[in-house]
C-alpha cells in the first residue's frame, strides 16, 4: 500500500513497531559498543528511550502526538545515545508541531530538523556516530524526496542511505576501526526508523520469544482514553506550594480556609502543612480552579497532574515534605554502589542519583533529584562522560534555578572534587574549589571483559586508565600492576583512593602489597564501594 | 637560672623537657586514659610509651583515648610550690573555648590566695592550643629572661596572642572535629588521601580549614607563600614545626622554610600524648608570629585561595 501521508495514529503504530525492532536487536547493538566494559549500553539506552516515548498520549494530530513523544523521550532518555535519540525526535516534533498529518516532503524536513536539533544538543559532536548517519542519511537523499514519492519510498531512501553511511563510520572514527565495529548508536537509530518503515509496509514486528528477561513497563492504556471518551474520573493532582510573603500574594493565609476552599473542587483531598510549604493531593475535574486558588498564596515547588482515566501508575502521595532538602548550596551526585554512595554522602553530597551498574540514569532521574532540593545553588556531579549530557538536559528544565554541572567523567573525579570542598566558603569559592578538585585525577579501573578485545578474551581482566584499555590477562593483580606501570607520572603522585566493587575477588592485603612494593610514594585508602561493574575503581591524585 | 617569676603553662603547650629546661618553664601536667580504661600521668616525652604503637592504636581506635587537664588541686599544689619559693606566677592555659583548664587555674589561684594573700598570680588564657600555645609560652619566658617585668610579660601576651599563627595541614581532621577543636565541623573529615586541608587558628584557637591543597608538593608551595605573606619580623623569630607522626614531612618543611624565609631558627617538635589524642596522627604545621588574625579568618582565607591559584 502506498501512503502519501501519516497522522498521529499512524506514527504511534510506527513507533510501537520501532520499539519491538530495537527490543529484539538490543543485545546486538549493545555488543557493538566499542568498549568491552558494559558501561555503554547503547541498545538498552535507545530501547528505554523509545519505550518512554510510547507513554505519550494518543492523538490523531501528528504534531500534538509527536510533542508528547518528544517530552516522554526526553524524560526517559539515558546515556548519550538516548539523549541524542530524544533530540532527533524533539527536532521532528518541532518541525511537525502544526501538522495534523505529514506528507513525505514534510517528513523529510522533520528528519532534517531532527539531526540539526541533535547536533545542537551535543557540546562536542563527534563524526562517525549517529549524528553523521542521521545527517548524511537525509542530506544525501533530500532532493529525491519530492514530487509524487510515497511515504514508504521516502523512508526507504532514508534508511538505505543511512546504511551506506554507517559502513563508512569506521573510517571516520578510529576507535571503531580498531575494534572492527560500526557505530552502535547509528545502527540503533537505523533499526528504529526501519521499524517505523516496516509498519508502513504492513509488517508488524512482534517481540521475539527469546526476549524474556527484559522488563517492559506498561505503557499507558491509551485505548481507555481517546477523542471519543467521556471524561469522568478526573485528574489526580499533587503539588507542594511555597507560600510567598511578597505583596503580589494574599498576605493572610488561613490554612483551614484554604483546605475548605480547595475541598470544593474535588475529593480525596489530603493536605499537610510544614511551615511555609503546603502539600496537597486532590482528585479533581477542574485542575485550573485548584491552580488559581493555590497561586493566590504562593508558587509551586513541585507539581504533578495525571489523567486518572488512563489508569496510570497507582496514585502515590509522593515524598513527604520533610524529604525536600532546603539549603543554600546543595550537591547531587550520580554514583553506583552503596559504599560509594555512603562515602559521597559523608563528603557532603545531599542527593544520590543511582546510576545502576552501567551508570545509566535518565533525565527524569535528575529532574526528580532537583525537585527534591530547594537551594540557591545546586551542583550536579554526573561522574560519567555519558551522563553529562543527560544532566544538561535536566538542567534545561529548571531555567530559574542556578544549577552548575561539574563535568566529572568518573566517580573518582567526583570524589576528589568533593574532597576539595570547604563547606563554609562562599558560593564562588566553593564552585572554584570543586572544579579544581576534579582536575588532573587519574582514574584506573579493573574489571572483566564482556567481549573479546584485541588480545583480551571475554571474561579476562582488563585494566583501563582514564577509560583507555592498557592491560589485560587472567590474573587481576598482574593486570592491575601492568596497568599502573603504564601511567607516566605516577612517581610524582601522592595518593590513591580505591573503591572495591561488589564482586571484587582481591584481598586488601594483596592490594596493599602491590602498592607498597611498587608504588610506595602513594598513600592509599581502600574503601568498600560495592559498585557493580568495576572490581576496583582507583583515583590517583 | 634565677627566675623573677614562674611561667607555668598547662601540658597542652607540648613543650619538651629540653625546652622547659632551656627556657625555665614549669609545665603543669595532666593525665590521659588509654582504651583499657586505665588513667596515666602525662609526660612530655615518650619514655614510658612506645610512640609507633601509640599512633597505630590511636588511628585504629580514636575514641579509645582520652586526655584530661590538671585538676584544681594539682594546679593549686603547683602554684604553692612556687609561692613558697617567693616567686610570682604567670599561669598560662589552653584556650578557654577548648577546655575548662582556665577555670580550674582561676579556682586554684583563689584557693592559693586565701592561704597566701601576698602571692601574685596571673592566669592568662592563651587562646591557643598545642604547639602554638607552646611557642607563646616560650616567648613569654624569653621576655622574662631578657629582663622584662611581670606586668610587661602579661601585657605582651594579651597584646600578641592573636598574632600566633598555625600554617600547615592535618591529614585527618576527624580527631580535631570530634574533640571540638575544629570550627564548623560540617564536612567530611575522614582521611582524604592526597588532599591536604590547611588549617589556621581562629581568634579562639580553634583550627579552621582555610583551604585545601592537592598533594604535598602543592601544599608546601602554598604554605611557604602564605607564611611569607603573614609572618612579621621573621629574622627575629624561632618557628616551630610540629609533627604528629609526620616527621619526614616536617623535616622537608623545615628545609623549605630555611631556604625561603630568613628566620632565626626553625625547630621541629613532635606532639606528645595529650595533644596527639586531640589532633590525631597527620599534623604537620608551622607556628610563628605574624599579622593579627582577622575576624572570621576572612583575609587569611582569601590569601590562601589567591596563592593556591598562583601556584597551580
Amino acid at each position: 500500500m502506498n501512503r502519501n501521508q501519516i497522522n498521529g495514529k499512524d506514527f504511534e503504530g510506527m513507533l510501537a513497531n520501532a520499539f519491538n525492532n530495537i527490543l529484539n536487536r538490543e543485545q546486538e547493538i549493545n555488543s557493538m559498543n566499542v568498549f568491552p566494559v558494559a558501561d555503554g549500553d547503547t541498545g538498552t539506552n535507545m530501547r528505554l528511550t523509545v519505550q518512554h516515548g510510547l507513554n505519550a498520549p494518543s492523538n490523531m494530530h501528528l504534531g500534538f502526538y509527536l510533542q508528547g513523544v518528544a517530552k516522554e523521550m526526553l524524560l526517559g532518555a539515558r546515556g548519550n545515545s538516548g539523549v541524542i535519540l530524544s533530540q532527533l525526535f524533539a527536532g521532528m516534533a518541532k518541525s511537525l508541531r502544526n501538522h495534523s498529518f505529514a506528507f513525505p516532503g514534510e517528513m523529510r524536513n522533520a528528519f532534517i530538523y531532527g539531526y540539526r536539533t541533535a547536533y545542537k544538543a551535543v557540546i562536542n559532536p563527534v563524526e562517525g556516530t549517529i549524528l553523521t548517519v542521521s545527517r548524511l542519511g537525509i542530506e544525501n537523499v533530500r532532493r529525491m524526496i519530492a514530487g509524487r514519492i510515497s511515504m514508504e519510498e521516502a523512508f526507504k531512501l532514508y534508511i538505505d542511505e543511512m546504511n551506506k553511511v554507517l559502513l563508512e563510520t569506521p573510517e571516520m572514527l578510529s576507535v571503531l576501526k580498531e575494534s572492527n565495529v560500526l557505530d552502535s548508536g547509528a545502527k540503533g537509530y537505523i533499526l528504529i526508523i526501519e521499524g517505523m518503515y516496516k509498519y508502513l509496509l504492513g509488517e508488524h514486528i512482534e517481540k521475539s520469544d527469546e526476549i524474556s528477561e527484559v522488563k517492559i513497563e506498561k505503557p499507558a492504556k491509551v485505548a481507555s482514553f481517546d477523542e471519543n471518551s467521556e471524561f469522568l474520573d478526573g485528574y489526580c493532582m499533587e503539588f507542594h506550594l511555597q507560600l510567598m510573603n511578597s505583596k503580589n500574594y494574599k498576605t493572610t493565609f488561613s490554612y483551614n480556609n484554604f483546605v475548605k476552599e480547595i475541598g470544593e473542587f474535588g475529593n480525596s483531598l489530603v493536605t499537610v502543612r510544614n511551615d511555609s510549604i503546603i502539600k496537597v493531593h486532590i482528585h479533581t475535574l477542574t485542575p485550573s480552579k485548584v491552580i488559581d486558588l493555590a497561586q493566590r498564596f504562593g508558587e509551586f515547588i513541585s507539581f504533578k497532574l495525571e489523567n486518572m482515566q488512563l489508569q496510570h501508575n497507582e496514585f502515590s502521595l509522593g515524598k513527604e515534605i520533610e524529604d525536600i532538602i532546603a539549603k543554600e548550596f546543595a550537591i547531587i551526585a550520580c554514583v553506583d554502589g552503596e559504599g560509594v554512595a555512603s562515602t559521597f554522602k559523608e563528603m557532603g553530597a545531599d542527593y544520590i542519583v543511582s546510576g545502576g551498574q552501567s551508570m545509566n540514569p535518565s533525565v527524569s532521574d535528575f529532574v526528580e533529584a532537583i525537585k527534591h532540593i530547594k537551594a540557591e545553588t545546586i551542583v550536579i556531579y554526573p561522574n560519567n562522560s555519558n551522563i553529562i549530557e543527560t544532566a544538561n538536559q535536566a538542567k534545561k528544565a529548571f531555567k530559574n534555578y542556578h544549577i552548575e554541572i561539574i563535568p566529572t567523567t568518573s566517580i573518582m573525579e567526583g570524589y576528589y572534587s568533593l574532597a576539595m570542598d570547604i563547606p563554609d566558603g562562599d558560593k564562588e569559592s566553593r564552585l572554584s574549589s570543586l572544579k579544581d578538585g576534579m582536575e588532573n585525577i587519574i582514574t584506573v579501573s579493573l574489571s572483566k571483559a564482556v567481549k573479546d578485545y584485541k588480545d583480551i578474551k571475554k571474561g579476562e581482566y582488563i585494566c583501563c586508565v582514564n577509560d583507555k584499555v592498557v592491560s589485560g590477562g587472567t590474573s587481576p593483580i598482574d593486570v592491575l600492576l601492568n596497568g599502573l606501570k603504564k601511567i607516566k607520572d605516577l612517581s610524582s603522585r601522592s595518593g590513591a583512593v580505591i573503591f572495591k566493587g561488589k564482586d571484587n575477588g582481591l584481598l586488601d592485603e594483596d592490594i596493599e602489597s602491590l602498592f607498597n612494593d611498587h608504588f610506595s610514594n602513594l598513600e592509599i585508602n581502600i574503601l568498600d564501594g560495592n559498585q557493580g561493574v568495576y572490581e576496583l575503581l582507583i583515583g590517583i591524585i | 637560672m634565677e627566675k623573677k617569676f614562674a611561667i607555668m603553662p598547662d601540658l597542652t603547650c607540648d613543650l619538651s623537657e629540653e625546652y622547659q629546661k632551656e627556657y625555665g618553664i614549669d609545665v603543669i601536667m595532666g593525665h590521659y586514659v588509654t582504651p583499657d580504661g586505665v588513667e596515666h600521668d602525662s609526660a612530655l616525652n615518650w619514655k614510658n610509651i612506645n610512640k609507633e604503637e601509640f599512633f597505630k592504636e590511636l588511628k585504629k581506635n580514636p575514641n579509645g583515648f582520652k586526655s584530661a587537664p590538671p585538676s584544681i588541686g594539682e594546679c593549686y599544689c603547683a602554684f604553692v610550690e612556687h609561692i613558697k619559693k617567693g616567686e610570682d606566677i604567670i599561669a598560662m592555659t589552653i584556650s578557654s573555648t577548648l577546655s575548662g583548664t582556665y577555670q580550674f587555674m582561676v579556682n586554684a589561684k583563689e584557693m592559693a590566695l586565701k592561704e597566701y594573700p601576698n602571692a601574685k598570680i596571673e592566669v592568662v588564657d592563651s587562646r591557643r592550643f598545642g604547639p602554638g600555645f607552646g611557642l607563646m609560652a616560650l616567648y613569654a619566658a624569653k621576655l622574662r629572661n631578657e629582663g622584662k617585668s611581670f606586668e610587661e610579660v602579661v601585657n605582651w601576651i594579651h597584646e600578641n596572642k592573636n598574632r600566633f599563627h598555625q600554617s600547615g595541614w592535618m591529614d585527618d581532621l576527624s580527631f580535631v572535629a570530634k574533640k571540638g577543636r575544629l570550627t564548623h565541623a560540617k564536612a567530611f573529615f575522614g582521611s582524604l588521601v592526597g588532599i591536604k586541608p590547611c588549617g589556621e587558628f581562629d581568634y579562639n584557637g580553634l583550627t579552621t580549614v582555610i583551604g585545601k591543597a592537592k598533594g604535598e608538593e602543592q601544599a608546601y608551595k602554598v604554605l611557604i607563600k602564605y607564611i611569607q605573606e603573614h609572618i612579621e619580623n621573621p629574622e627575629e623569630q624561632i618557628i616551630f614545626v610540629a609533627t604528629s607522626n609526620r616527621d619526614k614531612q616536617a623535616e622537608a618543611f623545615k628545609k623549605l622554610l630555611l631556604e625561603n624565609i630568613k628566620v632565626k631558627d626553625v625547630r621541629v617538635n613532635e606532639t606528645f600524648v595529650n595533644v596527639s589524642i586531640n589532633i590525631g596522627p597527620g599534623l604537620m604545621a608551622a607556628y610563628y608570629l605574624g599579622k593579627p588574625i582577622t575576624e572570621g579568618l576572612k583575609e587569611e582565607t582569601e590569601s590562601f585561595a589567591r596563592i593556591l591559584q598562583e601556584v597551580k
